[in-house]
């Protein structure tokens, strides 16, 4: 199980507070399906993902992007108890959407990476430290009940 | 083998061409330490490791990640034959440094954020698509000797 420092919690609730999850939540999810292109194999019912500007303009993805992203939003909120906050979707994403949980981290390297790029400055070492171990404890929750 | 179109070697040169590898050495191999902590082991020399801002602001690191990152260079001018260029510092990782290779994984992907940190919008989604392909590429070179 991972714990957070008083000062981790801080850092990733008070970057939280500065994102706009709508925005970010499609930035994260098209820059997924760019980077690592297998990925797209999910979406495919999303219409057209043939090019990178397709993807990071495609509505639906940008719709889903920030669904994802909101659900994050549960784990800032529940940081020392990942694993329950993620029991459900961990069984959903097992049982019905049949997804490799190494693409959790995928994802979650993703989101520091769009972090990183917003933020500049204010994504400091300490900062990048404490959502880095955010995302991986998220990852881990969702593949906790994978069977 | 992986290979580069002519679309990612030109966003990979162009933007390596903006980089200050010194500064973005020193905070990349930083960054690495304090997200890391467990990398630590390998620079039980360095002197003061003791918090983020000793390990950023030492010196030894800097120079070690200047070093590193100049040597990510010849990455980016031998993007078709990676495993020729690091195929001297692979046999070196592993019969001296006795480095675990799923720590160049983790560098890579710390340069990728250090990249994504200083160039903001320049760092679009085709260029960090290229770039995570680059960083992915040279952590396979360096793990090839392994033995």
């Amino acid at each position: 199980m991972v714990h957070f420092t008083a000062e981790e919690k801080s850092a990733v609730t008070s970057l939280w507070g500065k994102v706009n999850v709508e925005e970010a939540g499609g930035e994260a999810l098209g820059r997924l399906l760019v980077v690592y292109p297998w990925t797209q194999r999910f979406f495919d019912t999303f219409g057209n993902l043939s090019s990178a500007s397709a993807i990071m303009g495609n509505p639906k993805v940008k719709a889903h992007g920030k669904k994802v992203l909101t659900s994050f939003g549960d784990a800032v909120k529940n940081m020392d108890n990942l694993k329950n906050a993620f029991a459900k979707l961990s069984e959903l994403h097992c049982d019905k959407l049949h997804v490799d949980p190494e693409n959790f981290r995928l994802l979650g390297n993703v989101l520091v990476i769009i972090l990183a790029s917003h933020f500049g400055k204010e994504f400091t070492p300490d900062t990048q430290a404490a959502w880095q171990k955010l995302v991986s404890g998220v990852a881990n929750a969702l593949s906790h009940k994978y069977h | 083998m992986v290979y580069f179109t002519a679309e990612e070697k030109a966003a990979i040169t162009s933007l390596w061409g903006k980089v200050n590898v010194e500064e973005a050495g020193g905070k990349a191999l930083g960054r690495l330490l304090i997200v890391y902590p467990w990398t630590q082991r390998f620079f039980d020399k360095f002197g003061n490791l003791s918090s983020a801002s000793a390990i950023m602001g030492n010196p030894k690191i800097k120079a070690h990640g200047k070093k590193v990152l100049n040597s990510f260079g010849d990455a980016v001018e031998n993007p078709d034959n990676l495993k020729g260029t690091f195929a001297k510092l692979s046999e070196l990782h592993c019969d001296k440094l006795l480095v675990d290779p799923e720590n160049f994984r983790l560098l890579g992907n710390v340069i990728v954020i250090v990249l994504a940190n200083h160039f903001g919008k320049e760092f679009t989604p085709q260029v960090q698509a290229a770039w995570q392909k680059m960083v992915t590429g040279v952590a396979s070179a360096l793990a090839r000797k392994y033995h």
